[in-house]
């Protein structure tokens, strides 16, 4: 490396690098917040993650990410869902909206002072501590499709947590977030067959003193109204992150 | 093989009174048990050696019956015609109500050199009277074309010297045939048609199994399908009757409860001849399918594989091969369904290793198999299509620490970078692990239904960090209007690119994110 800054820390742990051009670092720019139903996350900007935890604390949170300019959280505090089959029972969020650094244009959120990396172009920001006072240290991860999915503690289903689909321990998850960009929420009725089709991926707090900690889930129903219906575990298609919000 | 028939019974019917062996119209009408539908000018058929037993009696038989409590015998209209062995010397004779008259046939007798005989009876001095018609069914031989036939090829059939059916009755293509019948080497009634069973080109409607001939058509062909057993078959020519179910009562009830014949089409007694053949197996060749490239899994362990084979077509294309998966290393869990042309699947579960299933030309073939559940370890699986087959193997890498998507970093360390806020927290740097975008796009272009994608590269980074514990890749599904998102990221071994497979019942896009972390 000629110029620049290179970071590794305790295990080979990446932290920043000059080498690796194109490279920024995530910032977190606005949050907690709390998301409204079906409604564009405030603050949201195309290429943006949103990372999220239960309002509450507890339950669990899906995504749609069918237009990616315009995700919205999805709370479905209904259970019966259409025809019986269970919608994810989805609750409120609080999230986080974290954005690359060169997208971000804030300066004083950190004082007038620290460190900023450049890229090699000499303009585009690698990591600039005034853009936060906010840092979003990943705590967990996992990678595709190795939690099994399926319908857990939701009525008709499961009851018992599987140890497949754990992705963080802990009894404290007050500021644990998880990726949202690994989530969706579909539901979906042909126009001409009539037949609906559901499919939800997201993450589950659990709190309590039995197995607390954040959970994959992941389901898909195939309805033929009057005929039948078939449901299928979904693995996680996407890697899954989690994250602990310093401040 | 000879057999012995007794009818239902036979009743006198009221008809215009004239004297015993008249021939006004009307009088002496046909007895038949089973209206117009099957054997409408006939009351039963018989072959040479055949016994048969007819009770006659003038008690009520749907017509409210007559007053004499016995049935008269008025002879025949040729001396040519066999008389019942109850009858005397003269033609004549009479019995009880319940009576039988019987016969035994001897076909080279004169009386059945035209294949027939019409008894006649009567009571209440000619009041009430009835006719029943027997026809001698006699062939000179009967055989397929061959004594071996492959699968998905055909085997012709020909009836000749064919004596004592009736002809064919236009507008009821059920009337007057013979019937053809297919048995494995047990016994058994072979009643799958189609690709895996059988097909006649002249077949009953309600039943396709059974074929059918008749005086204007003395052959057959038997289409054997391409997935039907191999082995030995028995295809059987029978005449029609004889049978309790089809029998009716001249007011149209069903009252007979017995009868030597369990079916009237394909009964045993009902054979007039037979012919042995053995299906072999069909002939031909197949694509060969391709699995795609070998699989590195880093450390995801289990790792799920779902491809397809591409399309397969055979030459002929009605050859079917057998398919079927092999587990050639570990536990590879290797399984398929087969998936048509159109993109629905004759059945859409997947069949495991030990269960062979028969591929039309233009279906593919969907494959699972399961990767390692141990680290440093490969599994393979084998799909195997008619001679030819594709391998695909999942490989895990070692378990090191900053491989594993599960391991973070060391947080004891007090030396490095710390970035700290206002409040004297640390926001950044050593002891902590925070992300960095290394590229987020959109896929140019579609990824079709079952397909992968052009190979994506992730920019700058080294190849051994392309695994989910220093890099992690999220795709974004964009297809409106769906409930199904299902897609599959392959990263490249020992590259820095990735692909990645729809599993979506049709082409999609999306967008991608790349982190390193």
């Amino acid at each position: 490396m000629g110029y620049g800054l290179k970071v590794i820390g305790g295990n080979d742990t990446f932290i920043i690098d000059s080498d690796l051009t194109g490279a920024r670092h995530l910032v977190v720019v606005a949050g907690p917040s709390t998301s409204t139903h079906n409604t564009t996350y405030a603050n949201f900007s195309s290429g943006d993650l949103i990372f999220a935890k239960p309002l509450s604390g507890s339950g669990r949170i899906v995504t749609d990410w069918q237009d990616p300019s315009n995700p919205k959280p999805i709370h479905s505090s209904n259970s019966g869902g259409s025809y019986g089959y269970d919608y994810p029972n989805s609750v409120q969020q609080s999230y986080l909206v974290v954005r690359p650094s060169d997208n971000v244009t804030a300066t004083d959120q950190n004082g007038g002072y620290g460190l900023t990396v450049f890229d090699t172009n000499g303009t585009s920001k690698m990591y600039d501590s005034r853009q936060t006072s906010k840092g979003l240290d990943i705590v967990a991860l996992k990678g595709q499709y190795q939690c099994l999915g399926g319908m857990e503690l939701e009525s008709g289903g499961s009851t018992t947590f599987v140890s497949g689909n754990h992705i963080y321990a802990g009894g404290t998850l007050t500021n644990i977030y998880s990726c949202m960009n690994s989530s969706n929420s579909r539901i979906f009725t042909h126009p001409l067959t009539g037949h609906i089709y559901h499919n939800y991926r997201g993450y589950m707090y659990r709190t309590g003193s039995t197995d607390p900690g954040v959970y994959y889930f992941g389901w898909s129903w195939v309805i033929i109204p009057g005929v039948y219906a078939t449901f299928f575990d979904s693995r996680n298609v996407n890697d899954l992150i989690i994250g602990e919000l310093v401040s | 093989m000879a057999t012995t028939y007794q009818t239902p019974t036979v009743y006198t019917q009221d008809a215009p009174s004239v004297p015993a062996g008249g021939t006004q119209s009307g009088q002496y009408p046909l007895y038949t048990f089973y209206g117009s539908n099957y054997l409408p000018s006939r009351t039963m058929y018989v072959k040479n050696g055949d016994t048969f037993k007819i009770p006659l009696s003038n008690a009520d038989g749907g017509d409210g019956g007559g007053t004499q409590t016995t049935v008269n015998y008025a002879g025949t209209t040729s001396a040519a015609d066999p008389d019942p062995a109850e009858a005397n010397t003269s033609q004549g004779g009479n019995q009880s109500n319940g009576s039988l008259w019987t016969h035994t046939v001897n076909a080279s007798a004169t009386a059945w050199n035209d294949n027939e005989t019409k008894w006649y009876f009567f009571a209440d001095s000619g009041a009430r009277t009835v006719r029943v018609e027997v026809a001698l069914i006699e062939i000179t031989s009967f055989a397929g074309a061959a004594n071996t036939v492959n699968q998905g090829s055909t085997l012709v059939f020909t009836l000749s010297g064919l004596t004592g059916l009736a002809a064919p009755v236009s507008g009821n293509s059920a009337a007057n045939c013979l019937y053809l019948t297919i048995r494995d080497s047990s016994g058994n009634l072979v009643t799958t048609t189609g690709s895996s069973g059988i097909t006649w080109s002249n077949a009953g409607t309600a039943n396709p199994y059974i074929g059918k001939m008749q005086t204007t058509s003395l052959t057959n062909t038997l289409t054997v399908g391409a997935s039907m057993s191999t082995g030995s078959y028995t295809c059987r020519l029978m005449h029609f009757g004889g049978a309790q179910n089809w029998v009716t009562n001249v007011d149209g009830t069903t009252t007979f409860s017995g009868g030597l014949v369990n079916n009237p089409f394909y009964g045993t007694a009902n054979q007039l001849a037979s012919f042995s053949f053995t299906v072999n197996p069909g002939t031909g060749t197949n694509t060969t399918p391709s699995l795609g490239d070998n699989i590195n899994a880093g450390t995801n362990l289990s790792y799920p594989v779902d491809t397809n084979s591409g399309t397969i077509t055979c030459d002929p294309t009605t050859f079917e091969p057998d398919v079927f998966t092999s587990n050639t290393t570990g536990s590879a869990a290797a399984r398929f369904r087969l998936k048509n042309s159109n993109g629905t699947y004759p059945t859409t579960s997947y069949t495991s290793v030990g269960t062979t299933l028969q591929l039309t030309s233009g279906q593919s073939v969907d494959f699972k198999m399961t990767g390692p559940s141990g680290y440093s370890d490969t599994t393979t699986g084998r799909l195997t299509i008619g001679s030819v087959f594709d391998e695909l193997s999942v490989t895990t890498s070692a378990s090191a620490d900053d491989s594993d998507t599960d391991a973070l970093v060391d947080t004891t360390s007090d030396w490095g970078l710390i970035i700290k806020n206002d409040a004297g927290n640390q926001i950044f740097g050593t002891g902590q692990k925070q992300g960095h975008v290394l590229v987020a796009a959109s896929y140019s272009g579609t990824v079709a239904s079952n397909g992968t994608s052009n190979p994506i590269t992730i920019p700058g980074i080294a190849a051994a960090d392309n695994i989910p514990g220093r890099t992690a890749i999220l795709i974004i599904d964009k297809q409106a209007n769906t409930g199904e998102v299902n897609w599959i990221v392959y990263r490249a071994s020992n590259a820095t690119t990735f692909t990645v497979y729809n599993g979506n019942a049709e082409a999609r896009t999306f967008d991608y994110i790349v982190l390193r972390h």
